[in-house]
């Protein structure tokens, strides 16, 4: 079943090697979940990095809240953004489509190599799409996690953790940075997500969550006119890939099965 | 023999007690004493109160300092020592102007050594109620607890209840009283059900299972409460668990075994009572039939966590369930095991035990010594032995009072204003006695507890034999009624155990230990048995 053993020492937690087994008996073990996650509420905070972008690399800062419907499905809101939260810049005066000034308020961002062999050795420019980042996302999705497990590290440590997948969909508003070094809003396209990731509990309150998403949308930026080429529209299938590392708290849910004792 | 000895030493500390005086004390000794002793200058104080013991001639102060010999000698951690004026001055009697104090200082003294024998044999001899009335009732009350535990120990529960009861309820021993009268009504309990008399086993239980639930009472069950009372009443912790524990077996003496699975899933896993809870619970298991249950109970037990523990019943019951289902392969491998592992000690254990040539101080080592040579004949004892002897609470309660003893003749020694004085000779002579004692007590209870583990296993040997026969009895019916003898060709294998819910985990079994399973295995076993045969 959802057994997931990451025995990252070989030997078993108790050492001493257990009696053949009679072919007329099983051992069981069925034991409460030690981190039952069903009706709780989790919220997260992550840091995260895009790894996929061919031309560009940049950072996030993501907050999500999951409700658990029950230990397998959870709803998640999440919202990401990768710039000082609702900041623009300073609006150049009589642009269209308008222009911003402000590079500190990303939280980082540069071009790859890639971009500079396409700029400098190919005498090409890449398209204002491909350039497009993500400024803020806020979509909603369902996760799935079929698989609970326990790991052991040299045998000191014993963990649990659940691995999960997650589909959804929401809206984000994206950005590019023109020639002039301006910022052009590019408006708020629909996104599709799909990401898996997992969760390791720490206490029964929280857990760190690794999380690896994808972000797909339809870029469909305006090329402005140059002497050679007209203005005109791209549109590109984008998908950002962003791994992200976070905190979980979890709150909620059913008590665990403990009887008060007083010692 | 051992009664002998402990009036032996009390008549040995009332002779110092009543050595008389050979001169004259200089006038006003007496004061400097106290002057001393109010000043915290104890071991000054102490010299002069026993100068003035020993030479006033006047009998009011001789019996003032006797008092504060005692009082300055147990201020300075030398309990043994002040023992020795503190029942100076409790077997003189009412006549003696300090005789209640001398009482309850011999009841601090007992506190401090954790003695629990010695001292409660000497209050007791000397009990006198009329007297003890006027004195502080915290200290009467821990004077009534002490007789209550020396009576029950001599099995008189009917006056061991009387004293339990007089146990003020605002005294910090109070809930250790009311356990003690629990465990009197369990064993009354007990004593009936073999007598077979039904109505008065459930009514000794039930007072038992009343008392126990009045202990777990005093926790409020809200942690404030918990806290306050961990605050009033002594080891009131440890008694918490031990009630749950002894609810469990008292409804097991009742019969009710669902109860008992209860309480004795309440034991906290990995704690100090567990392993005990582990297999009682699989006993429950059993008399509910619920094998599978009792056969996961004993393989947490059977587990290399508890590797070294000594429970010989444990595979004679897993042999037992075996038995019941018709797998008698399996159930002579249990008694294999237990052949293997606890009869094959019998002759090195007969050989220690009755060994005549040992003496009780040989014993004592088992006990008092953390590492035994090689050529100490202690050494001979299994490991699983020793170590199911060392986990006898009364052990540490020996080898704190060796420490102490050890602790007070150094001090003794050290103490410069005593060097050459009569007083220092004295008192190493009281500590030099009480652990020639000590060790003769240590070692009578290691011989004791030698013999008892062989007769255990002598007991339980027999069990074997006689499931060992009952199996030959079975399988030639087998043989007769034309069935294999191989248990897999007969019957099926039991589904695995139903998943209440989502919340559970499932895991199976595959030969590796996983520390955080252990006290949740459950067996599937073949039903193996021809129809009709249970």
């Amino acid at each position: 079943m959802k057994k997931l053993y990451i025995s990252i020492a070989s030997i078993a937690l108790l050492s001493a090697p257990a009696a053949a087994q009679s072919p007329n008996e099983r051992v069981h073990v069925l034991q409460k979940r030690d981190y039952s996650v069903k009706n709780k509420f989790e919220v997260s905070a992550f840091g995260g990095l895009s790894i996929d972008d061919i031309f560009t690399q940049h950072y996030s800062a993501t907050l999500s809240l999951d409700y658990h419907l029950d230990e397998a499905f959870a709803l998640e809101l999440m919202w990401m953004t990768c710039k000082v939260p609702f900041a623009l810049g300073d609006k150049v005066e009589g642009s269209d489509p308008a222009e911003y000034k402000g590079d500190n308020l990303r939280f980082g961002n540069h071009y790859t190599d890639a971009y500079d062999e396409v700029k400098n050795d190919a005498k090409l420019s890449p398209s204002n799409a491909d350039l497009a980042m993500i400024n803020n996302f806020l979509g909603l999705s369902v996760q799935f996690s079929p698989i609970y497990g326990k790991w052991t590290l040299f045998n000191r440590t014993l963990g649990h953790a659940d691995f999960y997948l997650s589909a959804g969909g929401g809206v984000a508003s994206t950005e590019f940075k023109n020639a002039r070094g301006n910022w052009v809003d590019t408006g708020v396209y629909f996104v599709g997500t799909f990401g898996l990731g997992f969760r390791i509990f720490l206490a029964r309150w929280f857990a760190i969550r690794l999380d690896v998403r994808d972000f797909t949308f339809a870029a469909r930026v305006e090329r402005e006119a140059s002497a050679s080429v007209e203005a005109q529209v791209d549109t590109k299938i984008r998908n950002t890939m962003f791994v992200m590392l976070g905190v979980s708290f979890l709150f909620g849910g059913e008590a665990p099965v403990e009887i008060w004792s007083p010692y | 023999m051992r009664r002998k000895r402990i009036l032996a030493l009390f008549a040995m500390l009332s002779t110092l007690a009543a050595a008389s005086a050979s001169a004259q004390a200089p006038a006003g000794l007496i004061n400097k004493a106290v002057e001393a002793y109010n000043a915290g200058d104890l071991a000054r104080a102490a010299l002069l109160f026993y100068e003035v013991r020993m030479t006033d001639t006047v009998a009011g102060n001789r019996a003032q300092a006797e008092y504060y010999l005692g009082q300055s000698l147990f201020k300075m951690g030398m309990y043994q020592s002040a023992l020795a004026y503190f029942n100076a001055v409790f077997v003189a009697g009412p006549a003696h102007p300090y005789y209640l104090k001398g009482g309850e200082g011999l009841i601090n003294v007992a506190k401090a050594l954790r003695d629990d024998t010695l001292i409660p044999s000497q209050i007791n001899k000397y009990y006198n109620s009329q007297e003890f009335a006027g004195m502080d009732p915290m200290a009467l009350s821990r004077i009534n607890f002490y007789v209550g535990l020396l009576l029950y120990r001599q099995e008189k529960y009917g006056e061991s209840l009387a004293f339990l009861g007089a146990v003020d309820p605002k005294s910090s021993i109070y809930a250790k009283a009311l356990f003690l009268q629990a465990i009197i009504h369990t064993r009354l309990g007990v004593r009936y059900n073999l007598a077979g008399q039904e109505a008065q086993t459930q009514q000794e239980y039930d007072q038992a299972i009343k008392l126990f639930e009045q202990i777990l009472d005093l926790s409020g069950h809200t942690k404030s409460r918990a806290t306050r009372a961990l605050a009033t009443y002594e080891d009131i912790q440890r008694l918490w668990q031990l009630c749950t524990l002894n609810l469990a077996r008292s409804y097991y003496g009742k019969g009710d075994y669902a109860k008992a699975v209860v309480y004795y899933a309440r034991i906290p896993r990995f704690s100090q009572d567990w392993a005990d809870a582990l297999f009682e619970i699989g006993w429950s298991f059993y008399m509910r039939q619920e094998y599978g249950k009792s056969l996961g109970a004993l393989h947490t037990l059977h587990s290399p966590r508890f590797s070294d523990l000594f429970h010989p019943e444990s595979w004679i019951l897993k042999a037992t369930i075996y038995f019941q289902v018709c797998l008698y392969d399996e159930s002579k491998a249990a008694l294999a095991y237990f052949k293997d592992h606890y009869e094959s000690q019998l002759p090195d254990l007969k050989a220690i035990a009755t060994d005549a040539s040992l003496t009780n101080e040989q014993y004592a080592s088992l006990l008092l010594r953390d590492q035994l040579e090689a050529s100490d004949p202690m050494s001979k004892v299994p490991l699983m032995i020793r170590k199911a002897i060392l986990a006898n609470p009364r052990v540490e309660n020996f080898r704190h009072f060796l420490r102490s003893l050890d602790k007070e003749a150094k001090a003794i020694a050290d103490t410069s204003e005593w060097k050459g004085s009569r007083l220092a000779e004295e008192l190493s002579g009281v500590v030099t006695v009480q652990r020639n004692l000590l060790e003769k007590t240590a070692g009578g209870f290691v011989k004791t507890n030698l013999i008892q583990t062989f007769q255990t296993i002598q007991g339980f040997v027999g069990h074997a034999k006689m499931i060992q026969l009952e199996i030959i009895t079975r399988e030639r019916g087998l043989l007769k009624a034309n069935l294999s003898i191989k248990a897999e060709e007969r019957g099926k294998l039991a589904p695995r155990p139903h998943v209440p819910d989502e919340t559970w985990n499932y895991w199976p079994f595959r030969q590796e230990y996983w520390e955080d399973e252990l006290g949740f295995f459950q067996y599937t076993v073949r039903r193996a048995c021809p129809e009709g045969q249970q």
